[in-house]
């Protein structure tokens, strides 16, 4: 169990070093020069070269990689060129909508995919199974942000049951339809791989042998399939939430919310690069740091990690 | 040095081995046949590339043309009628044409992105899984690297610092994409490289290239062809979440994402904006993905489900 915990720890090292070195590359191919940006376009040529110096770009790229590095361990993900305040507060001070929005997500994600997963893995071939699975494959094709404008258009301006987007209070009234379309595009995921999971099991030697047994069903849901299914389903809610985290732009901008991901589309519109990257590498780290707790929580449901 | 005729009689007995895998082209038309969703999504994409090659010839007015009988009296999109079959926008252009137009960029971008993505992905996997050692570590971390990130983000950055434009878009979508294909071709091959028709070969004296390129690869091609279908359904998603977002193809050249950008602000009097746009998209993804499960269960019999 420690060695497994070790090495998974190990490579979540190995990922954040490459996130921050990716970022570095990415953010050094910006033409042009940031100092210039920065001064304004009627800058003398002195000002430039202050600004040039100030932010280490006179410096040879192994030191301004070092510098990225360490200033990113600490928790300084640089200046926004536009608000001109520091990048990781502004991220956080938006980060509780996000988080809403996220949480809200999974629970649609998983109120929905979850019966049609399980309906459809019980009954292979039947008409609940067509439905089910024309109903995963255009979840999986709807765009995201037609999604959204189809639900505001139908439930919201046609029939004014819900808000047409921003915030207000109470907040949960204009959550709903942001989570749902979030929900009705990840459900597709859920009911698709808990359906496959579910047939696996089902006809697993150790499930006949249950039967067989004459084990009631409700036991052997409980003790043989609710073991195996719960493993996948933390594993893909662990990666939602996540990546949900890091902002989930395209639904704030559908709906006008202002989270994380409506500041780094704000920022877009401007080439506000340190906001993106910074937008980014938050992003990869909420990622990173769900994996670990997924890996964590694997000690406590899968009995094969705890005892290899 | 490889002996000719006996590599030759081992690549013959790969492909009498390999018949069950990979189907012949009349098996897989007969699989069509009883599968009416692919056909009809065949059929469809058929139509959808045709239209959009013959675009100048089919589209009924000038995509880019704001017309003046294209707005009401008070300046707002006129409604789908018989002049503009499926209406027009807020500058008056013609809803239709523009679709037509859009399915190029959508099924350019969807398939070059991808192709170039596939070809990436199959070499990194294969190099990476046959030779094994420092070079596998190195490019399966990398992979992992790719995979930690988020892949709209990632791609808007990549695209906010190389500048909107279609060969960007192409390019940066194939960076990102050839993580998928790299890590199911390396757990193939992975596999494949202890099959004893490997082994044989190598005994033979025959390069690591040649084992990889003539002997490995036929045996991948059914996945990827499953992978690549797949692959071109979230790619045409991505492009259009990009020409949404505003950083994708730059207009006025019209994407099926930046029309429903641009219809976002009207569509509470114009529906119409959205709603054509959005079903032309619906249908092309989910035609690539219906292709992609009907291959893989027709290239896969081994595999269950149906």
């Amino acid at each position: 169990m420690w060695k497994y915990l070790g090495k998974r720890l190990g490579w979540t090292v190995v990922v954040i070093w490459g996130v921050m070195t990716l970022t570095f590359l990415i953010a050094y191919a910006v033409p042009g020069d940031p100092a210039r940006l920065i001064a304004g376009p009627g800058a003398s040529a002195a000002t430039v070269a202050s600004i040039h110096r100030q932010l280490g770009l006179d410096q040879p790229i192994w030191t301004q990689y070092l510098e990225y590095c360490w200033r990113l361990l600490q928790g300084n993900f640089g200046i926004s060129f536009l608000r001109k305040v520091p990048v990781l507060p502004a991220i956080l001070q938006r980060a509780p909508v996000t988080a809403m929005v996220a949480v809200g997500g999974v629970i649609f994600e998983l109120l929905i995919g979850i019966p049609i997963g399980v309906l459809a893995a019980l009954r292979p071939g039947s008409v609940w199974d067509r439905v089910a699975t024309i109903f995963a494959l255009l979840g999986l094709s709807a765009p995201s942000f037609w999604l959204g404008l189809f639900l505001l258009y139908y439930l919201a301006f046609v029939n004014s049951w819900f808000p047409l987007g921003g915030v207000g209070s109470p907040l949960i009234y204009y959550l709903v339809l942001p989570c749902l379309t979030v929900g009705l595009n990840g459900a597709a995921w859920y009911s698709r791989m808990l359906r496959s999971t579910m047939l696996d099991i089902l006809q697993a030697p150790y499930m006949q042998m249950a039967r067989a047994k004459g084990v009631p069903g409700w036991l052997l849901l409980r003790r043989h399939v609710l073991p195996n299914v719960i493993i996948p389903i933390i594993t893909m809610v662990g990666m939602d939430f996540g990546y949900f985290l890091g902002g989930v732009l395209i639904i704030e901008v559908v709906f006008g919310l202002p989270g994380i991901g409506q500041q780094a589309w704000q920022a877009i519109q401007v080439l506000d690069i340190p906001m993106i990257m910074g937008t980014v590498i938050f992003a990869a780290m909420a990622i990173v740091v769900m994996n670990v707790l997924v890996d964590i929580s694997y000690v406590l449901f899968d009995p094969r990690v705890r005892v290899g | 040095m490889a002996r000719p005729e006996v590599e030759q009689a081992i690549l013959d007995a790969e492909e009498l081995a390999a018949v069950r895998q990979v189907s012949t082209w009349r098996t897989l038309l007969e699989s069509l046949l009883h599968n009416v969703p692919a056909m009809l999504s065949v059929v469809f994409l058929l139509i959808l590339v045709a239209v959009a090659i013959l675009a100048p010839y089919v589209a009924p007015h000038n995509p880019l043309q704001g017309f003046v009988q294209g707005l009401t009296s008070q300046g707002a999109p006129v409604p789908p009628g018989k002049t503009f079959l499926l209406g027009t926008d807020e500058n008056g252009r013609d809803i239709l044409s523009r679709m037509i137009y859009g399915a190029r960029v959508s099924l350019t971008i969807g398939i070059v992105a991808n192709g170039i993505a596939i070809v990436i992905g199959v070499m990194v996997g294969m190099v990476a899984g046959y030779f094994g050692g420092w070079i596998d570590t190195l490019l399966m971390r990398v992979t992992d690297v790719v995979m930690a990130f988020p892949i709209l983000l990632l791609a808007i950055a990549l695209i906010a610092v190389t500048g909107p434009s279609i060969t960007n878009i192409i390019l940066v979508i194939a960076l990102i994409y050839w993580v998928n294909m790299a890590r199911v071709v390396h757990g193939m091959v992975l596999s494949l490289k202890e099959r004893e028709f490997v082994t044989a070969t190598r005994t033979l004296g025959v390069g690591p290239w040649r084992i990889l390129f003539r002997h490995i690869l036929p045996h991948l091609s059914s996945a990827i062809i499953v992978y690549g279908s797949l692959g071109v359904a979230t790619t045409v998603l991505l492009e259009a979440s990009l020409s949404y977002i505003g950083i994708g193809v730059p207009v006025p050249m019209p994407s099926w994402g930046n029309m429903i950008a641009e219809g976002q602000a009207t569509y509470q009097v114009a529906p119409w904006l959205l709603i054509y746009p959005g079903i032309a998209l619906v249908l092309t993804v989910l035609a690539f993905n219906l292709i992609g499960d009907w291959l893989r269960d027709a290239l896969d019999p081994m595999q269950e489900g149906k």
